[in-house]
């Protein structure tokens, strides 16, 4: 099923992220619903869905978040192919 | 006290018991943990079976800092009305070492025939050689229906390692032709052999009445 894409509803530097994981690492991605949080949906099934910061966060967010992903299966930096 | 601490980055993670079946997080309940979290840099992951936090602490130790996040996530859990699982993971790691550790790419280097050829200077046709004789050359990671690809790093390895011999490798056991025989006969009048052993081959029947026709032996 196709997956939803990334907006203005995240920060850009999410958003880069969310959109290599969907485009080269077959995660998928999860519009807010009422005032909720977006989520990252790991490609490997078995794992929980990620939630994305919102508003203006810190560096060490982002970090935190990035290591969420790298536990879940995600590959961040993409730097080799 | 406190500000001479440091950051620390500390993962939570609970799971239901084991008997309890597929058991599912609630939306709502993990977004108001997020909520919750967002002035401990949270991040929160939930589905079935399994939900988690990362959130950054100030400590004085990475055990420290464990001792206080996880409670801190727990207690934050029940108020957002999380399921009340047992935690079953809990880490910490110094928030330097994770940046450090974030900004390194985890994806492994690969390279196929073409790339190894350059890395050892050697031509395509060289590589399959070495690959399927020499003890020392690293297995292939993925073996695909187009090739093989190995690992950078290892075949880096086993170019600092790889003892070259100069010139073409001596061929054992070489078959002479007969017509090659039969010149080399006529010219020094002496058995042929290649060097490693005699050889064995008989000259085409043919030829050799050619010879006998012109020599008269």
């Amino acid at each position: 099923m196709e997956t939803e894409r990334p907006g203005r509803e995240i920060l850009p530097d999410y958003r880069k992220v969310v959109k290599y994981l969907i485009d080269s690492e077959g995660w998928g991605y999860k519009k807010p619903q009422g005032g909720g949080y977006p989520r990252l949906l790991p490609a490997d099934l078995a794992q929980a869905p990620i939630k994305i910061p919102k508003s203006p966060s810190s560096q060490r967010t982002y970090n935190n978040w990035l290591a969420e992903i790298r536990r879940k299966g995600g590959h961040w930096p993409p730097e080799r192919k | 006290m406190e500000f001479d601490w440091d950051w620390y980055s500390v993962h939570v993670e609970a799971r239901p018991p084991a008997d309890a079946g597929e058991l599912a997080v609630d939306e709502d309940a993990a977004d108001a943990l997020m909520e919750m979290l967002e002035e401990h840099d949270g991040v929160v992951s939930a589905g079935t079976g399994a939900w988690g936090a990362t959130v950054s602490i100030r400590a004085d130790s990475a055990w420290d800092a464990t001792l206080h996040a996880a409670p801190l996530v727990e207690k934050l859990a029940s108020k957002a009305g999380m399921p009340d699982w047992p935690i079953v993971r809990a880490e910490a790691v110094l928030q330097d070492a994770l940046d450090a550790q974030n900004a390194r790419p985890t994806l492994p280097e690969l390279v196929s025939v073409p790339e190894v050829a350059e890395i050892l200077g050697v031509s395509p046709q060289r590589v399959r050689e070495l690959a399927g004789a020499n003890p020392r050359f690293p297995e292939a990671m993925y073996e695909l229906r187009t090739g093989k690809l190995w690992l950078r790093e290892a075949i880096d390895a086993f170019a600092d390692r790889w003892e070259r011999k100069p010139g073409r490798p001596r061929k054992q056991g070489t078959v002479l032709s007969g017509r090659a025989i039969l010149a080399a006969r006529e010219q020094h009048g002496v058995a042929v052999t290649d060097g490693v052993r005699p050889v064995t081959r008989q000259p085409p029947r043919t030829a050799l009445s050619a010879v006998r026709s012109v020599t008269g032996r």
